[in-house]
């Protein structure tokens, strides 16, 4: 009986990683550090960065056309929206809509190219307020010329 | 005859005066003539007085400012922004300074108004967010700070150095106030200035400055790595390119050791040329030698010279040894900067060098001094500092030399100075390199198997990396080089084809 017990939990301990390895791998190909969760931004150009956990990492950008209510590819400034990566990376994409903005990453290695990392990001692009200096503007006031 | 032989004594005695006083002429003549020499070239005399301002062609007060100037000056437009590194040595560069300075007096009169253990994350906002960034290669002791500066004694209560600085002129986070906020190792340091004696650091300069760096060809605009990679262990005020690429033009540099030095044995005329390149007129002073193990070695009264094969020229006292003395680090950095000073004086090797303080270890009864060296590429083009890897000292068992100079100081004397003797000369190839953060530390990933743990980044930098001996004349060219907690880490960069 206690022969069993140990060769089944040497059958289990064995085949556990074979089968756990892949899926945890799948859901942790790359560390995102920007975006920072849904954000708010100002600047159209937006950068993209992380850092890969596993070695031949591979992400593709992808952003939620309005219209047709679907993710298409998502060019990067570069003009690719599919890259192969090294430790770290950072890509430039140019927001398409003024509002919100639906962003997609994938992330696979070879291995788990069928059951891809996803994450799902709402950026929302914003006018900038124009920031004016209290003194300039009290001056302005003073002097009558706000428009300055 | 007795009044004749009387007039010949007479005249005889007349000579003898007359000679005498000539010789007394000669003698005082040849005693200025020595005392001239001994003076000018002695770093640690015997007669020279090292708190005399005559005991050095260079004044120690005129030049004390040119050895604590900033690594770094930058302006930032906010976070996401733009932030553009001011080239050193040029006129923003002295502007912006000079305005810094006028805000570090002003402030240190007064206590900090508030101050917050220090935080990667605080300060990276605070440097992303506001205009002006200042830094220095390491923690620079508040006395040093203050006698550079000239500060009186009671300012700058309560801080022990500045190694960073932030200046916001109506910085809306403090009431509008002028605020400067200064960074030690441990802690933030707020400081408002409510009467401004001048607007040097105002907006309308910080907006002229911004607005030539952004039309300039050459400048082109960094990312913060706050910005970019909060989450990770990376030091959150660092500028980089972190996303996108950069195209930059660097020069090759040659660096030439002191004539002679590769040789086998050496004649008489080889050390007066080696003597004449490191001490100048100055050489009559010293006796020359080679050692056993074929080092060349000046000597003098009171130290010992070695020139080791791989151009690491050694200074060690050999005078007095006295009793561990009392550690000031002001008296000790004022020894370690008038000895710099007279060798830079007595030679033209390190003319177009800027030198840095970059670091402070305290020995037992002294401290040592580390600079580095940074080139200069001409005013509008900033400079590029020169690393030392694995440059090991000859006959010190594998110890290293990390700094182009390293001097060993208590606040009475100068112990011991190792200094990278070489010549740079600026090349007429310039090479353009195409870089970003990311591709480089993804080929660093590569090639160093150290950095397949966690990602980490302290500082980087562009720099001319030195790694074997210097015995001939050598071409070197730009490498990326790495800062992490556990090493330094180089990569040669790849010109444009």
């Amino acid at each position: 009986m206690k022969f069993k017990f140990i060769t089944f939990i040497i059958i289990i301990a064995v085949m556990l990683p074979l089968f756990m390895v892949p899926t945890l791998a799948s859901s942790n190909v790359v560390d995102i550090s920007r975006p920072d969760g849904n954000e708010i931004v100002t600047k159209e150009v937006f950068s993209i960065c992380g850092v890969t956990i596993e070695d031949e990492a591979y992400i593709e950008f992808y952003y939620k056309d309005k219209e047709a209510d679907q993710y298409k590819p998502l060019l990067t400034t570069e003009g690719k929206y599919c890259f192969k990566v090294g430790k770290i990376f950072g890509k430039d994409i140019e927001l398409k809509y003024k509002g919100k903005n639906e962003i997609r990453i994938k992330a696979y290695t070879t291995a788990t190219k069928n059951d891809p990392q996803i994450e799902n990001y709402t950026i929302t692009l914003v006018e900038e307020k124009k920031k004016e200096n209290w003194l300039e503007k009290a001056l302005n006031w003073f002097t009558g010329d706000e428009k300055k | 005859m007795n009044s004749k032989s009387k007039n010949i004594k007479f005249y005889y005695e007349k000579v003898k005066a007359i000679l005498l006083v000539c010789l007394i002429i000669l003698c005082i003549v040849q005693i200025g003539i020595l005392w001239s020499n001994q003076s000018y070239s002695s770093p640690i005399s015997l007669f020279s007085n090292s708190n005399s301002k005559n005991s050095s062609p260079v004044s120690i007060d005129d030049t004390k400012g040119e050895y604590l100037l900033p690594y770094r000056i930058a302006i930032s437009t906010g976070f996401d922004g733009e932030h553009y590194v001011i080239p050193n040595g040029s006129k923003e560069y002295t502007t912006l300074w000079n305005g810094a300075r006028q805000y570090i007096d002003q402030a240190l009169e007064t206590k900090p108004q508030k101050i917050q253990p220090f935080n990667e994350d605080d300060w990276g906002t605070l440097v992303a967010n506001k205009p002006y960034t200042f830094e220095f290669k390491t923690q620079i002791p508040i006395d040093i700070i203050k006698w550079t500066l000239n500060m009186e004694d009671s300012e700058g209560e309560g801080l022990s150095g500045i190694y960073k600085l932030v200046i916001c002129p109506d910085d809306s986070d403090n009431s509008y106030a002028d605020t400067l906020y200064v960074r030690d190792d441990k802690n933030i340091y707020i400081y408002s200035i409510n009467s401004a004696k001048n607007d040097i650091l105002s907006y309308s300069v910080f907006n002229e400055i911004y607005t030539k760096q952004k039309s300039d060809i050459n400048s082109k605009s960094y990312q913060m790595a706050i910005e970019k990679y909060r989450k990770f262990e990376i030091s959150k005020d660092l500028l980089s390119v972190f996303s996108g690429k950069r195209q930059d033009s660097y020069p090759d540099f040659i660096c030439e050791p002191i004539s002679g030095l590769d040789k086998e044995e050496y004649s008489y005329d080889d050390f007066y040329d080696m003597a004449l390149d490191l001490f100048g007129n100055a050489r009559i002073d010293y006796d020359f030698d080679v050692d056993v193990n074929g080092s060349v070695v000046f000597k003098k009264a009171d130290g010992v010279y070695r020139l080791y094969k791989n151009s690491i020229l050694e200074y060690k006292y050999t005078g007095n040894q006295t009793n561990i003395e009392e550690l000031n680090v002001l008296e000790a950095y004022k020894k370690a900067l008038s000895y710099l000073l007279e060798s830079r004086s007595q030679n033209d090797i390190m003319s177009n060098i800027t030198v840095y303080l970059s670091s402070i270890d305290i020995k037992q009864g002294s401290y040592i001094f580390n600079f580095d060296y940074s080139i200069s590429l001409g005013e509008e083009n900033g400079e590029v500092p020169i690393l030392l890897k694995d440059y090991k000292i000859p006959n010190s068992d594998n110890q290293l030399l990390s700094n182009g100079i390293s001097i060993e100081a208590s606040s009475k004397k100068v112990i011991s100075f190792k200094w990278l003797a070489l010549k740079f000369y600026v090349d007429n190839n310039i090479e353009n390199y195409e870089w970003s953060f990311v591709d480089m530390y993804s080929k660093m990933y590569d090639k160093y198997s150290e950095l397949k743990n966690e990602f980490s980044a302290k500082d980087f930098g562009i720099y001319y990396v030195l790694k074997y001996p210097q015995m001939q004349e050598n071409i070197i060219t730009p490498s990326f080089v790495l800062f992490t907690k556990d090493g330094v880490y180089d990569i040669l960069m790849e010109a444009n084809k």
